[in-house]
């Protein structure tokens, strides 16, 4: 005990030195903070958005589409993988999709677009899209022909509200065109959904695809849950269902694989500056540590001499470097967390720049990015300070612990 | 049986590309309860003999047996145990640790022997009042004067218990009158309680003070010992 | 009387005089090595500080110059030419009269490269989807955009008229974008069914043959690019009477208002009402891509803040030592000051040994720094293991690997910089020492 009590009073002796020396961990560590918790903020907001205007967080859809999607890879049993699901009782919604990959042309032109037929009352992209609706309404669910398009699309087809557009696709060799009438126009802010995606009932859909036997085909089946963490145990519950043997049970990880790895990437690099930050902050660290053993080498040579073994020379540096690490730690909470705060509550506002600036692997990032730092990164990034800063005090502590009695004596 | 038993002692120290011979062949031997001082020049090797006698260094040749036991022997955390519980060091300067308190100085040691901590309080609190410094107990070494510093380390030294207590030079910075003040306390507690002191000093009134001397020059006992120290405190 | 002997006046403080200059840098360069751990130490610190910004400044220079190379030099070229209607609506009647472009061709001295664009249904054995089309000219493009070169198999191959015998008898070349080929698995030499709404409101239709596979360009492109030449474009579209775009290219690709002010005033010799689709108009690459602009102008400001806190932390590290060894010497600065020496001396040498141990620390630092974002833009930092598909940002898909772009103001800047930043946190330390009176030094 009075090791540590002898530590805390050696650490106030050159109290400015201390608390540069502190304070330099501390910015390193809420620099840390702030900057993982922006990082952390955006990604995971680009995945929740990825997975809500997506696919949801579980896909059930044929083997093989992931890697080359194509319109005739669709489950042919659609009817079928969509009553094992739901039978399963997945806490969260149940979306059968089809999307077909085709030409849509107006009178006056014709574009590369993305059909996408869905349950009109039920499906999550409801939810998404209907309060964008900028002209006309939402699809009936009597409606078998009505489209929405988007904004751009109507400008470039020249459609208005009930123009005809016909969407041809190509599925396994055979064209198939259909006609429909828009019934809506939707503009979302998202250059991909308002150029590209034509929204429509799945009998739409379904009248493109070739129906064997009385089954139903969907191209897939899209879970949402409401628990983001249990995706893996869903993932597993729904993998042992007995689905036909084209079906493949797939996580947004999966189906998102650009996003992903985006993120990793992106973290890698804010990791790589940090470090940048953490050597330097080292730097500093072992010099002033050790420049504050090698002042008291006479005094550390009259411990010797009183009897003090140099094992516990060496505990009390340590002590010194605990010590300083704690001081630095909670100032850097502090620091770090009024900025994460105020990230949190008010967030960085990007809203100024050109949407295109937040367009990147596939998805949309929100122009008001907001902190969010979860327990364990906190713990992690004061986790590597600390470790750092007590890896600095070795070195010094060690040298302190060589100090022989007879320094005491020389003047 | 002596307490201090030396013999053949000599150290040479590697200066450089030169070997310098600080003691050559040095046999001494104290009795307990000895109040004696090695005196000589500056280079006559008194505080290297002082620091071989304190197990602060190891001699190139010779023994010395403390108590009967041989430091030869020992490794240094085993020195560091017998310098710990055996011996007690006074030093000219910078004798105190400058972030504790006198009486914390005081207890230092003591708790570093592991004695309970109400021991170590009690015995502190006791020889701080010998020495005369009960009311500055808690002031800090810097603001003390030089003597009472040193009285400070006098208390430690003898409040671990010590059977042995080294004092390098520990007057050469006081003036008269705090030294002959510092003197009188020290022979007072070798009268007291027992402890042997042995001095490393050219200061003259501690020369005075001793009731034996042992003169070195060139690193050897330069004339027979003047006086022989009691053996025993009369 | 006084004045009879030299020397015999009072006694000044010695000023500070540039002479004695020369005696301070020699102090200060000596005091610098009494305590070479700590000065090493403390250098080391710059030394990682001033490198680091040197490559990242380096390396994201480089990424600036590849997107906007991207941009101008591959597709978009340093202007371009539309119609009103077809810049806002991709209207396929809103062409740019033939006329138009030959007399901006004689009038200007500025090349062109026309464009036609429409969307078709692209099918390679079972697999079909949604595709645009881009018709070129490949003569003329090969002389406003370096696209003929951006070929990652196959080859650019679309002068080549069709063959007029074997299996591809009649059959045009295309080249498509490369995730285009993985999804419709088609590869070099692959045959391709397109199928559009002709100008005419027919359906036209044909097989063409894949010469080549396209490196990253943008994700459009990438997704559902097709490009051929304005002949094979034709005959699936038959549009008569212009090209949808002109993609211009002039001298120089940061001086372009001028280029542009005269491109207008052809143009507005042309009729643009309704009828026609609006007026031409001629418009600049970051006008066009403004989302480019701006994400450059992210990347400039987030480099800065990283600068700065990075260099600022070096020079923390530098304000620690300076306090240290300031307070080590107090005894010493008062003996100097008791023999007569001023403050403003006392002062000027620590802030000299401030600058020296920056200034070397910056040198090596420079050297290092330098180095490394010369091997980055000689050798290039390949990412392809963790990002095989590149990343795309802004609009803009870059190739998975990383290349610095060194140039002699980066490192003169990251230099300069460091010193700045070391000489403002030297300057509180060595003020203090103009605080000291000489018998508080020596009771120390």
């Amino acid at each position: 005990m009075i090791l540590l009590t002898l530590a805390w009073r050696n650490l106030w002796r050159q109290a400015r030195r201390t608390l540069i020396t502190s304070s330099t961990i501390a910015f390193g560590l809420g620099l840390a903070l702030v900057s993982v918790g922006l990082g952390d903020g955006a990604h995971n907001q680009m995945v929740r958005g990825g997975i809500r205007l997506g696919e949801g967080h579980l896909t059930v859809q044929r083997r093989g589409y992931l890697e080359a999607p194509a319109n005739h890879v669709f489950l042919e049993d659609g009817t079928e993988v969509l009553r094992q699901v739901e039978a399963a009782g997945v806490p969260g919604r149940v979306a059968p999709r089809i999307f077909l990959q085709a030409l849509i042309s107006s009178a006056n032109n014709a574009l590369p677009g993305g059909l996408l037929g869905i349950d009109v009352a039920d499906d999550p992209q409801v939810d998404a899209l209907r309060p964008t609706l900028v002209e006309g309404a939402w699809l009936d669910v009597g409606d078998p022909r009505g489209l929405l398009i988007g904004r751009h699309m109507a400008e470039r087809l020249k459609a208005k509200l009930g123009a005809r557009i016909v969407v041809m696709a190509g599925v396994g060799g055979e064209t198939e065109s259909q006609l429909g009438r828009v019934r809506g126009i939707f503009s979302t802010g998202i250059d991909e959904l308002d150029s590209f995606q034509v929204v429509a009932s799945l009998a739409f859909g379904r009248r493109m695809l070739p129906a064997r036997d009385g089954r139903q085909p969907l191209t897939r089946v899209a879970i949402f849950l409401e628990d983001d963490a249990q995706t893996p145990v869903w993932r597993e519950k729904l993998a042992a269902l007995p689905l036909p043997a084209e079906a493949q049970v797939l996580t947004w990880q999966e189906m998102l694989p650009q996003l992903v790895t985006f993120i990793a990437f992106d973290d890698a690099g804010n990791y790589i500056w940090l470090l940048f930050v953490l050597v330097m902050v080292t730097f500093g660290i072992i010099n002033t540590i050790l420049m504050s053993v090698l002042e008291r080498t006479r005094e550390f040579g009259m411990l010797r001499a009183l009897g003090m073994k140099p094992a516990r020379l060496l505990g009390l540096v340590l002590a010194e470097t605990l010590l300083l690490a704690g001081v630095s730690i909670v100032e850097g909470w502090i620091i770090g967390g009024a900025g994460h705060w105020y990230l949190a509550t008010y967030g960085l506002d990007l809203t100024s720049l050109s949407p295109d600036v937040l367009k990147t692997a596939g998805v949309m990032m929100d122009p008001l990015m907001k902190s969010e730092l979860s327990p364990q990164r906190v713990a992690m990034l004061t986790g590597i300070v600390f470790g750092t800063t007590m890896v600095s005090g070795l070195y010094p502590a060690l040298r302190a612990s060589r100090v022989p009695p007879v320094r005491a004596l020389q003047t | 049986m002596a307490l201090v038993d030396a013999r053949g002692l000599t150290k040479t120290y590697r200066q450089g590309d030169v070997d310098v011979p600080a003691l050559r062949g040095v046999d001494l031997a104290l009795e307990p309860g000895e109040f004696t001082a090695l005196v000589g020049p500056s280079g006559s090797g008194k505080t290297t003999l002082l620091n071989l006698i304190g197990a602060l260094d190891t001699p190139t040749d010779g023994t010395i047996h403390l108590n009967g036991t041989d430091l030869g022997a020992m490794g240094e955390a085993e020195l560091a145990d017998y310098r710990l519980l055996h011996v007690g060091f006074i030093f000219q300067a910078y004798n105190l640790i400058p972030v504790l308190s006198a009486l914390e100085n005081v207890e230092f040691v003591m708790v570093l022997q592991g004695r309970p901590r109400a021991e170590c309080r009690r015995r502190a609190r006791y020889y701080l009042e010998r020495v005369g410094l009960a009311e500055l107990a808690h002031r800090r070494p810097k603001a003390l004067s030089g003597g009472q510093q040193q009285r400070v380390a006098v208390a430690r030294a003898l409040a671990a218990g010590p059977r042995l207590v080294l004092a390098d030079e520990p007057t050469a910075n006081l003036d008269s009158e705090t030294a002959a003040g510092l003197l009188a306390l020290m022979g007072e507690l070798n009268h007291e309680e027992g402890v042997t002191f042995l001095f490393s000093t050219h200061d003259r009134r501690v020369m005075e003070r001793a009731r034996r001397i042992v003169r070195l020059r060139d690193g050897r006992i330069a004339e027979p010992d003047e006086g022989h120290g009691s053996h025993a405190v009369p | 009387m006084s004045a009879a002997l030299p020397g015999q006046g009072p006694r000044r403080a010695a000023r500070l005089r540039p002479a004695w200059l020369l005696t301070l840098a020699f102090l200060a360069w000596r005091n610098l090595w009494r305590n070479p751990v700590r000065s090493a130490l403390t250098a080391a610190a710059m030394v990682f500080g001033v490198t680091s910004t040197i490559m990242f400044i380096a390396l994201i220079e480089g990424m600036k110059r590849d997107m906007a190379h991207q941009v101008t030099d591959l597709t978009l070229g340093h202007l371009q030419v539309h119609r009103e209607a077809f810049r806002r609506n991709q209207d396929l009647y809103a062409v740019i009269p033939d006329a138009a472009a030959e007399r901006l061709r004689a009038g200007t001295p500025y090349r062109y490269a026309p464009r036609v664009y429409a969307g078709a249904l692209a099918s390679a054995g079972q697999a079909s989807t949604g595709v645009r089309l881009m018709g070129v000219d490949p003569a003329l493009e090969r002389r406003v955009t370096s696209f003929h070169r951006h070929v990652r198999r196959g080859r650019f191959g679309l002068d080549e008229p069709p063959p007029a015998e074997g299996p591809a008898a009649g059959h045009y070349p295309v080249l498509v974008g490369f995730q285009l080929a993985k999804n419709l698995r088609i590869d070099v030499g692959s045959e391709l069914v397109l199928i559009t709404q002709a100008a005419d409101g027919s359906i036209g239709n044909g097989l063409f043959r894949v010469a080549g596979v396209l490196k990253a360009v943008d994700p459009i492109m990438d997704r559902m690019g097709v490009v051929l030449s304005m002949e094979g474009w034709q005959s699936l579209m038959f549009l008569s009477g212009g090209v949808h775009e002109l993609a211009v290219k002039t001298g120089d690709v940061t001086l372009l208002e001028e280029p542009q002010r005269r491109i207008a005033e052809v143009l507005a010799t042309f009729p643009g009402g309704e009828a026609e689709g609006g007026p031409l108009q001629v418009r600049r690459w970051d006008q066009i891509n403004p989302g480019l602009s701006d994400a450059l102008a992210l990347t400039d400001i987030s480099l800065t803040i990283v600068a700065v806190i990075v260099l600022g932390i070096a020079a923390l590290v530098l304000l620690n030592t300076i306090l240290m060894s300031v307070f080590e010497r107090i005894t010493e600065f008062g003996i100097l000051m008791a023999l007569g020496m001023g403050r403003g001396w006392l002062m000027a040498m620590v802030m000299v040994e401030a600058f020296f141990l920056s200034l070397l620390a910056s040198a090596v630092g420079a050297g290092l720094g330098a180095l490394w974002a010369w091997r980055l833009e000689t050798v290039g930092w390949d990412i392809s293991a963790y990002m095989p598909e590149g990343i795309d940002w802004a609009g803009v898909s870059l190739e998975p690997i990383y290349r610095a772009y060194l140039t002699g103001d980066q490192v003169v800047k990251g230099v300069v910089f460091m010193l700045v930043i070391s000489m403002i946190s030297a300057l509180l330390p060595s003020w203090t020492t103009t605080r000291l009176k000489p018998t508080e030094a020596f009771k120390r």
